[in-house]
């Protein structure tokens, strides 16, 4: 029993970890809080292709179509559920919209 | 073979630049790739290890660790041995749009890695600001 314990509190503990942080100048003029982020899930450490990433700005620019997006702040986030068996890693931009 | 696979493609930084939006012109989204040959030497000593018991195990081990003593600081992916690979950035970007109107651009530092060798990326993906009437190609 003892050992089932200790064992369901290693693979149920999860954890965040922050990768990295970017910022870009904030604008004087702030205008409308844009935020876009994408997720990849990964099982057992695979995970083949990055091109997830790629989707960030088109979120980005689709909440703010006809201004400029400034003073981003990206995160870049890798989050275990359950330790080896399943990871997340979430990237994550805010930004404000000027028109 | 779990071991052997895992982590295959991993991201180490993610960077999301501004976006500009200028009346009349279009955003052509390019992409840019440059990448370098990353080789774990400490991976390849305790492989070469525990395949042979004599001393050519022992020697790749040795030249490993006098390596590692050069090699210092906090660092993404495994070690290049040419530095200066990231350094024609600025020019493939000019190349991809020479008029210099960048916007929109997605850094992402990766890494393909697999048993003692990887593949260090610098991945750029951006927009090209172009007039409306000098549009070619798809519309962002």
């Amino acid at each position: 029993m003892k050992y089932i314990l200790i064992l369901s509190m290693f693979i149920l503990s999860s954890c965040t970890h922050m990768a990295s942080v970017s910022q870009t100048s904030i604008p004087a003029k702030k205008g409308n809080v844009v935020k876009a982020e994408v997720k990849n899930n990964i099982i057992f450490f695979f995970n083949f292709s990055n091109d997830y990433v790629n989707e960030i700005n088109e979120k980005l620019i689709a909440q703010c179509p006809n201004g400029s997006v400034k003073g981003i702040l990206t995160k870049h986030e890798n989050i275990t559920y359950f330790p080896i068996i399943f990871h997340q890693i979430k990237i994550s931009a805010e930004g404000y919209c000027n028109e | 073979m779990l071991f052997l696979f895992q982590g295959c493609a991993i991201v180490h930084h993610v960077q999301v630049g501004e976006v500009r939006h200028k009346k009349d012109f279009v955003r052509m989204p390019f992409q840019l790739k440059i990448s370098e040959t990353g080789i774990d030497f400490g991976e390849m000593a305790n492989i070469s290890k525990s395949l042979s018991k004599n001393k050519a195990g022992n020697s790749v081990s040795s030249i490993a660790e006098i390596i590692s003593l050069f090699q210092t600081g906090p660092r993404t992916g495994k070690p290049v041995y040419n530095e200066s690979y990231a350094d024609s950035l600025a020019t493939a970007l000019y190349k991809e749009c020479p008029s210099g109107d960048i916007t929109g651009l997605v850094l992402v530092r990766e890494m393909n890695s697999y048993p003692v060798v990887s593949g260090e990326i610098i991945k750029i993906n951006g927009y090209c600001l172009q007039r409306k009437t000098a549009k070619k190609g798809k519309k962002s």
